[in-house]
């Protein structure tokens, strides 16, 4: 079943509200976060530790367990209801409609196994192939990725980290999941490695069409990859637009501090101040904006009332107060 | 840091490493293997003067700060500090004096606390081994410290421990415990890496105004070679255990002559630039028991016979900015 439209998302994630029961009281750690991501799109997902990115790809997944729980939403996935599926339905629905790779997940290869072994063993839990077949189609995975497939022999121990997470990209395209999440792929590489893996997914990506969840703290590195960015800010998200309106010009107080983050590698050595004070407590969020204790234009209705995301301009939506109906910040 | 920002008159040398190298013997007892985890390394640390190292993982940057800060012997090499030679005054183990001196701020905020002890005390306990005041003072002291760093009120963070503070606040406190015996020379082994970007700056910053008030010398270690030049008067890259390049920050960053720096300067995703592809592939060649010759020649995209033999002594390309690289030896058409 092939649905022809075109403006049909793969992905609709419709305010969907995750909490993490501690002692202390529930953390909302995602607080009715929407999004779409379309067919063969890249959405950037963008926000410091805490913010709750790592935890809506954990949802979208279904890898959420206790003390975390989902407190209300919906997750669609091509038009199923994912947060609604049984433990059978999520084996077959995991792997091979959305496939991960975590910051660590080169450390998540077992060690007594071969590589070819592991990629194998992906294919042949979701296709009635045989070994023989299973192993040529490893062997081309693994070319995909750019390694040798002499490799498919190769224990985990015996490549280095950059090809350990080429290989773990390999596992995750094995079956061709229409949706890829990646959180903080390549953060744990030097940037050698990772502009080469970050191309190569690319170069895929562009080949096989499949969409990309994109997870980093990096926005530099989000903008050259994504479609669209999504900003999150304390379980929230505080803007999404297309990527290069959000780097050219950039709405949220707390995306443009995070762009003033950066040093430049050109021009003259300019002073950048980051943004004041820390990320939030999430037991304990700031009222109103929660943005606010740290925002440069705070005024005193914003520690009040919550903004909500407003579309600015075409396609670019902003939560913050600045941006009301004929107000520009 | 205002633009434009003239170069600051070297300060005077605080701290002298020459031809520093580091082996580890591996294998078994008879086994002659080797891993040249550092060889020939010098750098020289002025106050008020901060030189960044930068590299990827395994080129050898926090071996250099070990070696100074010394938590190891090196293989060779000298450390020339108030005038003398401190491997050869103090051979078995630095001295009291030195390691108040020349202080290290890690990576890591979380690990470099103890958990079990209130902020008080881990800036007290510096104060009381290294006698810097006595009694009553202390207190005072911690607070001054604490408000240095940009910890206020000083007393709210004093009686904290440290998982109430973030990883912002909790690397400024690394940096107040550094402080407390009054240091000439910092090294600061990625100290922002692990904080969330928004802080970062911060914690840059604050390493700066330190700079100017202090006068203090510091080493610089990162991966991030932006922020290696938005903190750094002065450049070292390296390479496989070895410095490559070295120069005036900005300087160096625009007209990079190394092709690994070129290659490194290539990899930072820039979303104002156009895409460009890396001009060089592979990995970090294996430390263990090296060929001769350049460590980048495997993956240089302009690589020659002679650089397979021989490695090149440093070569001038500027006001001092020197490269380890035969595309500069006289007679060499330089073509990348």
């Amino acid at each position: 079943m092939v649905d022809e439209r075109p403006a049909a998302p793969l992905l609709r994630v419709a305010d969907l509200r995750v909490e993490y029961l501690t002692g202390a009281g529930p953390v909302k750690a995602v607080d009715g976060v929407s999004f779409e991501i379309a067919p063969g799109e890249v959405l950037g997902l963008a926000g410091e530790s805490g913010s709750g990115k790592s935890t809506i790809a954990h949802a979208v997944m279904r890898l959420l367990h206790p003390p975390a729980v989902i407190a209300g939403g919906s997750v669609e996935f091509q038009g199923r209801d994912v947060l609604a599926l049984s433990d059978r339905e999520l084996e077959e629905f995991r792997w091979d409609q959305i496939s991960m790779v975590f910051q660590s997940a080169m450390n998540s290869l077992n060690p007594v196994m071969t590589i070819g072994d592991q990629i194998v063993d992906a294919i042949r839990a979701h296709r009635p192939v045989s070994k023989n077949q299973a192993l040529e189609r490893a062997a081309e995975l693994l070319k995909a990725v750019g390694i040798e497939p002499e490799r498919l022999r190769a224990y985990p121990h015996q490549l280095s980290g950059g090809m350990r997470q080429r290989a773990v990209i390999a596992i995750a395209l094995a079956l061709e999941p229409p949706l890829m999440i990646m959180d903080e792929p390549t953060t744990a590489l030097d940037v050698v490695m990772q502009k080469e893996i970050m191309q190569q997914i690319e170069e895929l990506k562009n080949r096989l069409g499949f969409s990309i969840l994109f997870i980093t703290h990096d926005l530099s590195l989000l903008v050259e990859f994504s479609d669209r960015i999504a900003v999150m800010y304390a379980g929230e998200i505080v803007e999404i637009g297309p990527a290069h309106d959000i780097f050219g010009e950039p709405l949220h107080p707390y995306t443009r501090g995070l762009m003033n983050s950066f040093p430049s590698l050109d021009g003259a050595k300019t002073r950048l101040t980051g943004i004041p004070g820390s990320p939030p407590n999430m037991l304990n969020p700031p009222s109103g904006c929660r943005f606010h204790p740290r925002c440069p234009s705070v005024l005193p209705m914003h520690t009040q009332v919550r903004p909500t995301l407003r579309e600015v301009k075409p396609g670019h939506f902003v939560a913050c107060h600045l941006y009301r109906e004929g107000v520009e910040a | 840091m205002t633009a434009p920002a003239p170069a600051p008159p070297p300060g005077p040398v605080a701290l002298e490493a020459k031809s520093l190298s580091k082996r580890f013997p591996i294998g078994g007892l008879f086994s002659k293997r080797e891993v040249h985890a550092l060889t020939d390394v010098s750098v020289t640390l002025r106050r008020g003067h901060v030189v960044s190292l930068v590299g990827e993982s395994g080129s050898g940057k926090s071996t250099t700060a070990r070696l100074i800060a010394r938590l190891m012997p090196p293989t060779a090499g000298e450390i020339f500090y108030g005038g003398k030679d401190v491997l050869k005054s103090e051979p078995s183990h630095a001295s009291l004096a030195y390691r108040g001196d020349v202080q290290m701020i890690f990576q890591d905020p979380f690990g470099s606390l103890n958990g079990s002890h209130t902020i008080q005390h881990h800036l007290e306990r510096p104060l009381r081994i290294h006698k810097k005041v006595r009694g009553e003072e202390i207190k005072d002291r911690v607070d001054e410290l604490l408000a240095t760093v940009g910890l206020n009120p000083p007393r709210d963070f004093a009686d904290k421990y440290p998982h109430q503070l973030s990883g912002g606040q909790r690397q400024r406190v690394a940096f107040a415990r550094a402080l407390a015996v009054e240091p000439t020379v910092v090294l600061a082994d990625e100290p922002i890496s692990m904080l969330d970007v928004s802080i970062r700056m911060g914690v840059l910053n604050l390493m700066e105004q330190l700079k100017e008030e202090r006068g203090l010398a510091y080493l610089y270690i990162t991966h991030d070679i932006a922020s290696a030049r938005y903190i750094g008067d002065e450049i070292v890259v390296m390479y496989a255990g070895r410095m490559v390049e070295s120069g005036p920050s900005v300087e160096l960053i625009a007209e990079p002559a190394h092709p690994y720096t070129k290659l490194l300067l290539s990899a930072v995703p820039n979303p104002k630039a156009a895409k460009r592809g890396v001009t060089a592939r592979g990995e970090i060649p294996s430390l263990i028991d090296p060929p001769p010759g350049c460590p980048f020649a495997a993956r240089c995209p302009a690589v020659m016979d002679v650089c397979r033999k021989v490695i090149p002594g440093p070569i001038v390309v500027g006001p001092n900015h020197w490269v380890r690289c035969h595309l500069y030896s006289p007679g060499a058409a330089v073509a990348v």
